[in-house]
């Protein structure tokens, strides 16, 4: 996407927004890696 | 003047871009799929009350049913005052709900639970789980199969996150579980709350003539009659009261209580059913298989909701019903002959269960519009409370009458599945059964392009 955000005042959501990415992105990975260390009993 | 929390304090400027949407769905969803976690609590919350496994079990099934009537009664209401009010009212029930619950551990007040975590937490998960629905299908009309894929990912993957993290506050807290119990509660609700009031700051609607680059209701007209049988094509924009009067939505409605019915014969069972098919699973390894379905549910809401954008949605469900129904009839004849196979079907299906919840907003798009989807899909969600209460009754009552018959071991299941073979037949048959409403759909596309022609 090349849109990029202009007005004022929807900066500060913008960067949220991308932080709120991380932060959901890290506590997938977080949840994913703890079950697939039991799935590994599974077939270990 | 409008309040900060009004839809009309939400519109995206112009130039806004799309993809700083979805992660606020995700946000209040990673948030409230901590119910499908629940179950960490339950030994704990045994222990502490001295009750039995069902009174506990009843917390969560009060939970359920309040989802579905809250997201049946509070869907038009989300319509009308905009995805940031209904976060915040969701956040403000489910973080509530979290609280009173521990109030009720702490003074040991079982009814204080139902109420809190049951009740006010329920009422929070139905407001929440169709907060960003309509808001990501405006967003993303060219691909509403992969916007709503990508926001009930999240609460599939909610239970992912909630379920370590919870195990470990519960070690963390006390040397007991179940003296752990009310603090856990309490920074999960603090998480929650965090995390949900940034979903409500983040989330925008589009501006009322905003549409993604290329896109033309014409556009969507001739790729729908490109892919024969999609279901797209309804008179568009209906309101949710006429929605639900038309057969096409209760034909839905029964596709997903199918789906889900037959997704919770296996979910509801799954760690005792592997150990009764293979007597050398032990219970790590059990634990893992309950994972792995967690993950296949997770990943079939993104992988098969976006798929559907391609082949279509009502193919999508003859795929999840009609092949389901034939891997239940493998797990039934053929479960036992090895581990890899019972585990690898098992993960097919519920990567279907997944994807029958993330695919269902697209679909009801397709046919009824835009305009209330998030209302209808609320009302739609009485099928998973209806599913939540008739799938473990089932389940259960066929595996008592199966151990009163002196049966063991996979024999236990064989009913059970053949049961879901039925029930995942009369999805299949409601779903071949589903028709556009309206002619747009039926144009050939050459007709329909002409029409883009003639508009542009």
């Amino acid at each position: 996407m090349s849109e990029e955000v202009k007005p004022a005042g929807t900066q500060s959501a913008a960067i949220a927004a991308v932080a709120l990415w991380v932060i959901v992105g890290v506590a997938l990975a977080y949840g994913i890696s703890e079950t697939l260390q039991k799935v590994t009993a599974l077939f270990g | 003047m409008p309040s900060i929390l009004d839809r009309e304090r939400t519109v995206a400027p112009p130039g806004y871009n799309r993809w700083l949407v979805p992660p606020a769905a995700l946000a209040v969803h990673l948030s409230i799929g901590e119910v499908y976690a629940f179950s960490v609590f339950k030994g704990p919350l045994v222990t502490h009350f001295d009750s039995s496994l069902t009174a506990i079990g009843v917390v969560f099934s009060i939970a359920i049913v309040m989802l579905g009537l809250s997201a049946a009664f509070g869907g038009t209401w989300v319509e009308r005052n905009g995805p940031r009010k209904a976060m915040v009212v969701s956040a403000l029930c489910w973080v509530s709900g979290f609280l009173v619950a521990s109030l009720g551990v702490t003074t040991n007040q079982l009814w204080l639970v139902y109420l809190g975590y049951g009740v006010i937490g329920g009422i929070g998960l139905g407001i929440g789980y169709i907060s960003p629905v309509s808001t990501l299908i405006k967003w993303f009309p060219d691909r509403p199969g992969l916007a709503t894929g990508l926001a009930i990912m999240g609460f599939g993957g909610g239970a992912l996150v909630a379920s370590p993290l919870t195990s470990e506050l519960l070690g963390r807290y006390a040397d007991a579980p179940e003296d752990a119990i009310a603090p856990t509660m309490l920074t999960l609700a603090a998480i929650y709350a965090v995390m949900m009031a940034l979903g409500a700051w983040v989330i925008r609607v589009p501006a009322a003539d905003w549409a993604p680059k290329g896109y033309t209701s014409a556009s969507a007209v001739v790729a729908a009659a490109r892919r024969p049988g999609l279901g797209v094509g309804g008179p568009a924009d209906m309101s949710a009261n006429q929605a639900i009067r038309t057969p096409q939505f209760w034909l839905l409605w029964t596709i997903l209580f199918c789906n889900v019915t037959a997704g919770i014969g296996i979910l509801e069972q799954a760690a005792p059913m592997i150990q009764d098919f293979f007597a050398d699973v032990d219970a790590t390894e059990a634990a893992g298989f309950v994972g792995l379905l967690s993950l296949c549910n997770m990943a079939g809401r993104f992988v098969w909701s976006t798929t559907s954008d391609t082949i279509g949605r009502k193919p999508i469900y003859a795929i999840y019903l009609g092949v389901g129904a034939a891997l239940y009839l493998v797990l039934s004849l053929a479960g036992t002959s090895s581990v890899g196979l019972f585990v690898v079907t098992a993960c097919v299906i519920l990567s279907f269960y997944g994807g029958g919840f993330a695919t269902i907003p697209a679909y009801l798009k397709d046919l009824f519009g835009g305009f209330q989807v998030g209302a209808i899909h609320g009302r739609l969600l009485t099928a998973w409370s209806a599913a939540g209460i008739a799938g473990p009754l089932v389940v259960n009552a066929v595996a008592d009458a199966q151990i009163a018959d002196g049966k063991e071991g996979a024999d236990l299941y064989t009913l059970s599945f053949t049961i879901m073979v039925g029930i995942m037949v009369v999805g299949f048959i409601a779903n071949a059964l589903v028709r556009s409403i309206g002619a747009p759909a039926a144009k050939p596309a050459a007709s329909a392009e002409a029409e883009v022609k003639t508009e542009s």
